[in-house]
């Protein structure tokens, strides 16, 4: 009989010790990750400027701190500029450190409803130059081509070492494992979106629902340092809601586009929120307004412009989609109490003759001290997941633009 | 690795501008850079005529649509500049014309207060034409000003043709408070015809125009300014990277920005 019990306790023993040896290493070389993003994090938001403000703020020890910082400044992510002044104590005056953005280079790219566009950004995220392929003359073509045809004509352009990629894609994400579970309009399910161009570009790639990386960037980049908590509808041929709470969780909606608001249009409402639902009001209330306008083949500009031009169909148009997304406004608001509720996307066009009257009709529909403290906004920019998307890999990959 | 630029004419400060950036960017990566002056816009060439070359650079809309074509089917690396071919997904860099347009509709309705904006339109035979009146037009009607037709005057890109327009807007009694160009050579041409009839800058008439040079400094012409020699660098780098194998599609858009000039008035608010 073979006995493999004490051989097996022993290499149990062994396969035990190496795996402790691993975790403990693998725990030093994430501690390490961590606080080499606190620094640069410290650094870049303008916390410390120098080794000893640095330990300072961070907690970390000289020796660690000075280490970390002396591998950023090899990396080129760090320069020394000068010194500044001493202390109090007459001690000696620290030599100063600043980040470099143009260190290196990132690739954001959002796949939007007619569209795919990207752009080539610094590290501080600011974008140095757009790509675009529009969507209308490649139907039934893999969008993973596409996409990485987008990804070169940026790459093309770079001018540093490329750091990471960010995507923004619609459909459901799990963007810790940069998977996409579920995106209906390419018939995606499952894919591994991040670890696919990861091999191709051989960078890291961070993947976001396009909604959650709109927040993110409003969040990052735009919001005043007081609004944490952030909410984010983006209607067009979807409807779709992003989440950001306390600067820190974000969370994403599916398609909602086929929810129904009204159980009957018997008074005349549209019954829908999304693009194809105003689309279908409008040619119902056309004959109410002979005098009306507004072309056949509209589109926001058209109706923003009727509104301004005092055009009556337009008008109705604006007061029935206000009061469909006041209702919906106000559940999140009464349900989230955010600091900030942005529309976004193709409605956002209607600008802001849109938001003020859905900002009214959330009001009559909640009491006024929910209400108050929250500011509504419409956000026109079509870049906005896009730069979500440079957010994310910046956030991930650097611990920056938090 | 030989590289043709195809223009229609070299000496043109636009050309000359992107040619010096191609220029600057390629040569050190490539043997040899010819410049072929076709003489006029639409040409047809056969595509042996691009035997020798590995990559093509075609500014604006030089070529015909067929001649294009046949050198998009036949896999040679091609980079379209200020141009594209609806239907095809050719690479190209050019300017963010949308975005430079309303930049500086922002600029004259919310900076200045403007509100009978005269356009000086391209040519709509070239995208960059095209696009910029549609913008102009869109951005008028976002900012809420009444769309006039009249205030669209005929420019095709020609400083010519654009002075002429501008004559007759005047003898015709057209009333307007600011004018926009779809290019800067065409602004500065009217400025020169504004001023002679009397009329005073800004104060009567602010003027503005898309693109920017020495010309637009020298006559004070507040613009949206692109950086022409940069396009030339884009193109050359997207080229570039075709020529080592790498398969693009799609456009390259380059920023515009404004520069403050005296053809307007100081801004008393520009936030975009």
């Amino acid at each position: 009989m073979h006995d493999t019990r004490g051989r097996g306790i022993i290499g149990e023993d062994a396969r035990n010790t190496k795996v402790a040896r691993m975790a403990a290493k693998s725990t030093r070389t994430e501690s390490r990750a961590k606080n080499r993003q606190l620094i640069l994090q410290h650094i870049h938001a303008g916390i410390a400027d120098s080794r000893a403000a640095l330990a300072h703020a961070t907690g970390l020890t000289k020796p660690t701190v000075g280490d970390i910082v002396s591998t950023l400044i090899d990396e080129g992510l760090l320069v020394e500029a000068g010194r500044g002044k001493s202390t109090e104590s007459g001690g000696k005056r620290p030599r100063l450190l600043e980040f470099l953005p143009s260190a290196r280079q990132v690739i954001g790219v959002s796949i939007q409803r007619d569209r795919i566009i990207g752009a080539l950004a610094d590290l501080n995220g600011e974008p140095l130059v757009h790509h675009e392929l529009p969507l209308r003359d490649v139907t039934g073509e893999d969008p993973l081509d596409l996409l990485e045809t987008v990804i070169n004509g940026l790459a093309a352009q770079l001018t540093s070492e490329l750091l990471c990629i960010g995507i923004s894609t619609p459909g459901v994400v799990d963007t810790s494992g940069g998977v996409v579970r579920v995106a209906r309009r390419f018939g995606w399910k499952e894919l591994p979106l991040a670890a696919y161009f990861a091999r191709i570009y051989a960078v890291p790639v961070y993947v976001g629902n396009d909604t959650e990386l709109a927040t993110r960037a409003r969040l990052a980049m735009q919001a005043a340092e007081d609004v944490r908590n952030i909410v984010t509808v983006i209607i067009e041929d979807r409807i779709e809601v992003g989440f950001a709470f306390a600067g820190r969780a974000y969370h994403h909606s599916d398609d909602l586009g086929k929810l129904q608001l009204a159980s009957d249009d018997s008074h005349g409402w549209i019954d829908r929120l999304g693009w194809a639902a105003l689309q279908l009001q409008a040619t119902r209330l056309r004959g109410n307004y002979p005098q009306s306008q507004l072309p056949a083949d509209w589109d926001t500009i058209d109706l923003l412009y009727g509104l301004h031009m005092g055009d009556a169909l337009c008008a109705r148009l604006y007061d029935d989609i206000a009061a469909n997304l006041g209702r919906v406004f106000a559940w999140i608001v009464g349900l989230l109490r955010p600091d900030e509720i942005v529309l976004a996307g193709a409605m956002a066009d209607l600008g802001t003759a849109l938001i003020d009257r859905v900002e009214a009709h959330t009001r009559h529909l909640l009491p006024s001290g929910l209400v108050d403290n929250v500011a509504f906004s419409v956000e026109t920019d079509a870049t906005l997941s896009l730069n979500g998307a440079l957010v994310l890999s910046l956030q991930n990959e650097l611990g920056i633009l938090r | 690795m030989n590289v043709a630029i195809v223009t229609n004419d070299a000496t043109q400060v636009y050309q000359r501008q992107v040619i010096a950036g191609i220029q600057n960017q390629l040569q050190h990566s490539v043997d040899d850079i010819a410049i072929i002056n076709t003489g006029e816009a639409l040409a047809h060439l056969e595509p042996g005529a691009f035997d020798s070359v590995d990559g093509v650079l075609v500014i604006a809309h030089t070529l015909a649509d067929d001649t294009l074509l046949a050198l998009h089917t036949a896999g040679v690396p091609l980079t379209l500049i200020s141009h594209q071919l609806p239907g095809t997904d050719i690479p190209a860099v050019v300017p963010d014309n949308a975005g430079g347009i309303a930049q500086l509709v922002h600029y004259l309705v919310n900076g200045a207060g403007r509100t009978r904006i005269a356009f000086i339109t391209g040519d709509h035979n070239q995208t960059d034409g095209r696009e910029r009146t549609t913008t102009f037009r869109r951005e008028i009607m976002r900012a809420g000003i009444t769309l006039d037709d009249a205030l669209f005057l005929p420019g095709d890109f020609s400083v010519d043709v654009a002075v002429r327009s501008v004559q007759q807007a005047l003898a015709n009694g057209l009333q307007f408070d600011a004018l926009a160009a779809a290019d800067y050579l065409m602004a500065q041409a009217a400025v020169n015809v504004l001023r002679e009839a009397g009329v005073s800058i800004p104060e009567d008439v602010a003027v503005v125009g898309i693109g920017d040079g020495p010309e637009a400094a020298d006559a004070g012409l507040t613009t949206a300014g692109i950086n022409v020699t940069q396009i030339g660098i884009h193109a050359a780098r997207q080229l570039l990277a075709q020529l080592h194998g790498s398969h693009i599609r799609g456009i390259t858009r380059i920023a515009t920005s404004i520069v403050h000039r005296s053809s307007t008035p100081q801004p008393a608010h520009t936030t975009q």
